[in-house]
């Protein structure tokens, strides 16, 4: 039951009836575990979920270990301390949590430990709880989203950022909310519980709203990325085969499929939570319009990227002994260069976790150094770049100037995608061999003799997806601007807007890749 | 206060009519585009044209046989009788029920006459083998609480099929999903079929005049009764509780063909069940003589007559309704004169109809009269121009010669029935029928003559019952007659002293 599919839809349309029917707070609660349970166990199966409640008793269990330890500090705390004997007071209070938040960090981690290095190893993955044993994994849905999610809700707790819930089932009901489960994003619990907590009544507007952007998600998703599979499966799948021009559209194309696919599953995810009176975080915005490669990580998989800034890249960077390191290095190579070669070691970190986390093979690990080494140097380089640009008098803040940055992150991007296309899994000589393709095999007619509308990806078919992509940039170009499309059609004349909507839903109906004959395509970012 | 809370309520009351009207368009729309991408066919024509008829006496329920049996122009003539063939291709048994519901929906017929052809199916049958069957008619009917019932029907009868994805299982409800893809096939017709209740051009009628097989009547007559599947017993008994319940008037009947003994056993049993509630039953496959059916004339294959056999039908079919049912005569009145403009051009088409099964008779009869005269040729070129027959199948085997060129002028067409297949040693080097799973069995002719080639050590080619050992020397074409179910010739060409030598066999 993937989010585009009919049971979905048919499964959404009596999930929200019931949700908006029930009167009471807590009977909404109740109705979004249930609909989580049955999208789980038509999704996941039902004996994957011991994981899930595993996982959020463990959470729930050592989540209020640690925060009565900090209440036992409250009582005993004395009437009178100075500031500076309070840091100390909790400092004393902090350590004790130590040792509960570890372990609950270690038990919550354990399992996707345990599957990514089963993925390394090349175990045989099983279906269910029942065929597991060591040396088998299992990877239940949602995995990492929801792993992601408790680690942070726990460490939240342990530096007294948040105060954990006391309610197992509200701690339950956001660990599965049904949208989020599958492809994040990878939510503050504390947030969602928050909300639960005071569901509000159904607004049309909103509601319309969210359905608006469920439909948006679908026109990407349906209209766009699955047809575009139909190309860059075909080119990736068996990549040394065809010619280099052929490649770099399927290179092209790929990045266009990427996004669409996750930002449309982004779009469905939270349009459905919107529907329902509930705010997700936003994952995306407008990231392949980013002029540079550390805007298009702050853009793009915000969730992600902040999870790890939050919880790993901070961490070290406060840590005594980096802090001690920084100093060094500035003394040793100047401010700049210093503060560049110190962000070395935290950033290569960050981004090799990033690229495993992508898939456990070599390619990902070189695709996370790929993008250390590239951040790193874009820090290093930036004086010297900005130097040039002077000295040369380049018009910074033209549009040709902004339309080159953006195709260079874009390009960036693009060419980490052959990083990990199939064949390049060889290791570094299959990587080389590509770009020997893509140079000496680059047959550039092929664009031009119909070869490339061969192979399932018809003429008809890059027209639309070229019509397609000009719709979603001007709407994330809009967008960039602080405004959403959606509010703008709102404020237009009942037919003009109903004329959008429909005609909306008259695109994913007839050019929409589902159906028999379609294998629909799973979501790139299910799995995860 | 109060007059914020009357706007309040105004506002509510008008978010609610839009959202209803904004639904309702939607609602609009997609059905619209359902019916645009649907497969534009008779099939569906059959489905949608009921709606346009007015006062029909007699609908026809069934499948092929239905829809190529009973004449309605023919009906009207005789004995003023106004009917509509409500039958699609390869129907499947739920659906009979559902036609009988769909009709009327639109139709108070005196009388309904369903046919059980498809009672007999097999239990091994597969939703998705009778795929085409099953949209034929659900794909046809309107978007409706009926359709999704039908949908219901079709899946608990082939409950035990566990082979059908999750996305073929719900485009069967939203079929939308299975044609949405044929944008670059839409065309003017598409258009017409927008609003789903495009006219039959022939009252549900399809004038067979295509094809034409020569047949032999089945020696099938038996009293011994069969068994009906669980699944097929189920289908019967609710259509006639149905029936019952709904006070119809049903006659039950089987639309002649060539059935085998074991499937006239199986209609016994449906017969019996079908009395035993009340109603009606004619398995019309024994009453060959009454309905005067000439199986070497009245038949486009062994399943359905072509317009010769259907005027013999439907006059024999006519008068026994007449007879037994209290049928009004509207031949005469003015609000029907609209059949009699009717009659006037489905005559003309049965003329002309009439015209090519005449030609194809001939060519069959041509072809059998050249056959026999193949065991007097001896001369190769001669011999081959004489065989080379759409109405025969060749088979050219050889165990080790090189099979010459010239010897396979052959134009024989692409068709399981007529076709050439060439062996040297134990491979096939050439089929026209590249369908076929095997090369080396398969059926010919009429009769679905069973025959195997087997290259081993020598040659032997079996034919039904004949067995026939060929030598490991030259190379031999034998000549089997499609239509008349023999072997008409076999030769052996083989060099002989640097010269070809051909003798028959």
């Amino acid at each position: 039951m993937s989010y585009n599919s009919i049971p979905f839809l048919i499964f959404l349309g009596i999930f929200l009836l019931v949700f908006f029917i029930v009167p009471k707070n807590w009977a909404k609660i109740a109705t979004i575990i249930l609909g989580n349970l049955f999208f789980y166990r038509v999704v996941g199966g039902l004996n994957q979920l011991a994981i899930v409640i595993a996982i959020n008793l463990v959470l729930y269990i050592f989540s209020l270990i640690i925060y009565r330890i900090y209440v036992r500090g409250e009582d005993e705390k004395p009437i009178e301390l100075s500031k500076m004997e309070e840091v100390n007071y909790w400092k004393a209070y902090k350590k004790k949590t130590v040792i509960p938040s570890i372990i609950g960090i270690l038990v919550i981690v354990s399992v996707l430990v345990y599957t990514k290095i089963g993925k390394i190893c090349d175990w045989p993955s099983v279906h269910s709880i029942a065929e597991l044993s060591f040396g088998k994994i299992l990877v239940p849905l949602g995995l990492s989203y929801y792993t992601f999610s408790s680690v942070g809700y726990l460490i939240d707790v342990y530096k007294r950022r948040i105060t954990p819930t006391r309610n197992i089932f509200l701690l339950f009901a956001s660990l599965t909310f049904f949208p989020i489960i599958v492809e994040g994003p990878i939510s503050n619990y504390d947030k969602l519980i928050a909300q639960f907590n005071n569901i509000p009544k159904f607004d049309y507007d909103r509601f319309c709203k969210g359905l608006q952007r469920v439909l948006w998600g679908l026109f990407k998703k349906m209209v766009i990325a699955d047809r575009i599979s139909i190309y860059t499966s075909v080119v990736f799948g068996d990549v040394f085969s065809y010619a280099g021009a052929e490649i770099v559209i399927a290179a092209i194309l790929n990045v266009i499929q990427i996004y669409t696919d996750f930002s449309g599953c982004m779009d469905i995810v939270i349009g459905v939570s919107e529907s329902m009176g509930i705010t997700l975080e936003e994952n995306f915005k407008s990231p392949l319009l980013s002029i540079s490669v550390a805007d298009f990580w702050r853009r793009w998989h915000i969730t992600l990227f902040e999870w790890f800034r939050n919880y790993i890249y901070m961490p070290i960077v406060q840590a005594k002994l980096f802090k001690r390191f920084h100093k060094a290095c500035r003394k040793k190579f100047g401010d700049h260069l210093g503060q560049c070669i110190a962000l070395m070691f935290p950033s290569f970190a960050v981004w090799i976790i990033t690229g495993l986390w992508h898939g456990t093979g070599k390619d990902y690990i070189a695709w996370g150094l790929y993008w250390a080494t590239l951040t790193t140097m874009s820090n290093i380089l930036s004086p010297t770049l900005q130097k040039i640009n002077m000295i040369c008098n380049f018009r910074t803040e033209s549009f040709g100037w902004k339309l080159f940055r953006i195709i260079r992150t874009d390009f960036f991007y693009l060419f980490s995608g052959l990083i990990v296309v199939t064949g390049t899994k060889h290791g570094f000589h299959g990587f080389l061999y590509l770009m020997q393709q893509l140079v000496a095999e680059a047959r550039i007619w092929k664009l031009f003799n119909g070869d490339i509308y061969t192979y399932g990806f018809t003429q008809a078919d890059a027209e639309i997806v070229f019509v397609g992509v000009l719709i979603i940039a001007f709407v994330d170009y809009i967008n960039t601007k602080n405004k959403r499309v959606r509010d703008l059609i709102a404020e237009q004349p009942i037919v003009l807007r109903w004329t959008i909507w429909i005609s909306l839903i008259v695109v994913v109906l007839v050019l929409g890749e589902y159906g028999p004959g379609y294998s629909a395509a799973e979501f790139i970012y299910k799995g995860f | 206060m109060e007059k914020s809370n009357k706007a309040s309520k105004k506002n509510k009351i008008l978010k609610i009519v839009k959202t209803v009207i904004f639904l309702l368009i939607i609602g609009f729309v997609a059905t619209r585009l359902t019916y645009l991408f649907r497969n534009t066919s008779y099939d569906r024509n059959h489905i949608t044209g009921i709606k346009t008829e007015k006062d029909i006496d007699v609908v026809c329920i069934g499948a092929s046989g239905t829809f190529t049996s009973w004449e309605p122009f023919r009906a009207w003539e005789d004995y003023g009788i106004t009917s509509y063939n409500l039958a699609t291709n390869s129907i499947t048994p739920p659906l009979l029920k559902s036609y009988v519901k769909y009709a009327m929906k639109t139709q108070n017929p005196d009388l309904y006459i369903v046919d059980l052809r498809q009672i007999g199916n097999s239990d091994a049958d597969t939703m998705l083998g009778h795929e085409g069957g099953i949209r034929n008619g659900i794909d046809s009917l309107d978007v409706s609480l009926l359709r999704i019932e039908c949908v219901n029907d079709c899946f608990d009868y082939y409950s035990s099929d566990t082979s059908i994805s999750s996305m073929d299982f719900w485009s069967y409800y939203f079929d939308i999903a299975k044609y949405h893809t044929k944008l670059n096939s839409l065309n003017e017709i598409s258009l017409k079929n927008i609003n789903n209740n495009m006219p039959s051009t022939d009252k549900g009628f399809e004038f067979v005049h295509m094809y034409y097989q020569y047949l032999q009547e089945p020696d099938n007559q038996t009293d011994k009764i069969g068994e009906l599947t669980n699944r097929n017993k189920e289908c019967l008994v609710e259509l006639l509780q149905f029936c019952k319940d709904s006070n119809l008037n049903v006659l039950f009947i089987v639309t002649p063909g060539r059935i085998a003994k074991g499937g006239m056993t199986i209609y016994n049993a449906a017969g019996k069940l079908v009395e035993e509630n009340g109603f009606r039953f004619i398995n019309c496959n024994e009453y060959y003589d009454e309905i005067g059916l000439d199986f070497s004339k009245d038949f486009y294959n062994a399943g359905h007559c072509n317009v010769y056999g259907a005027e013999k039908y439907t006059d024999f079919m006519a008068k026994y309704v007449k007879e037994y049912y209290d049928l009004n005569d509207h031949r005469g009145d003015p609000e029907y004169s609209d059949w009699d403009e009717y009659l006037v051009t489905a005559k003309e088409k049965d003329k002309e109809s009439k015209k090519c099964v005449d030609d194809a008779v001939n060519k069959v009869n041509m072809a059998h009269n050249n056959n026999m005269q193949l065991k007097n040729i001896n001369d190769i070129a001669s011999w081959i121009y004489k065989a080379d027959s759409d109405q025969n199948t060749i088979l050219v085997t050889s165990r080790n010669s090189v099979i010459k060129s010239t010897y396979m002028p052959w134009r024989v067409s692409n068709s399981s029935e007529n076709m050439i297949r060439i062996f040297i040693g134990d491979s096939e080097v050439y089929s026209s029928d590249v369908e076929l799973d095997s090369p080396y069995t398969s059926t010919i002719g009429s009769n679905e003559l069973s025959y195997t080639i087997n290259c081993g050590q020598g040659i032997v080619l079996n034919i039904g019952n004949e067995n026939y050992s060929f030598s490991n020397d030259g190379t031999y074409i034998t000549v089997f007659d499609n239509n008349y179910n023999e072997v008409v010739d076999i030769i052996r060409i083989y060099d002989k002293d640097g010269r070809t030598v051909m003798e028959h066999l």
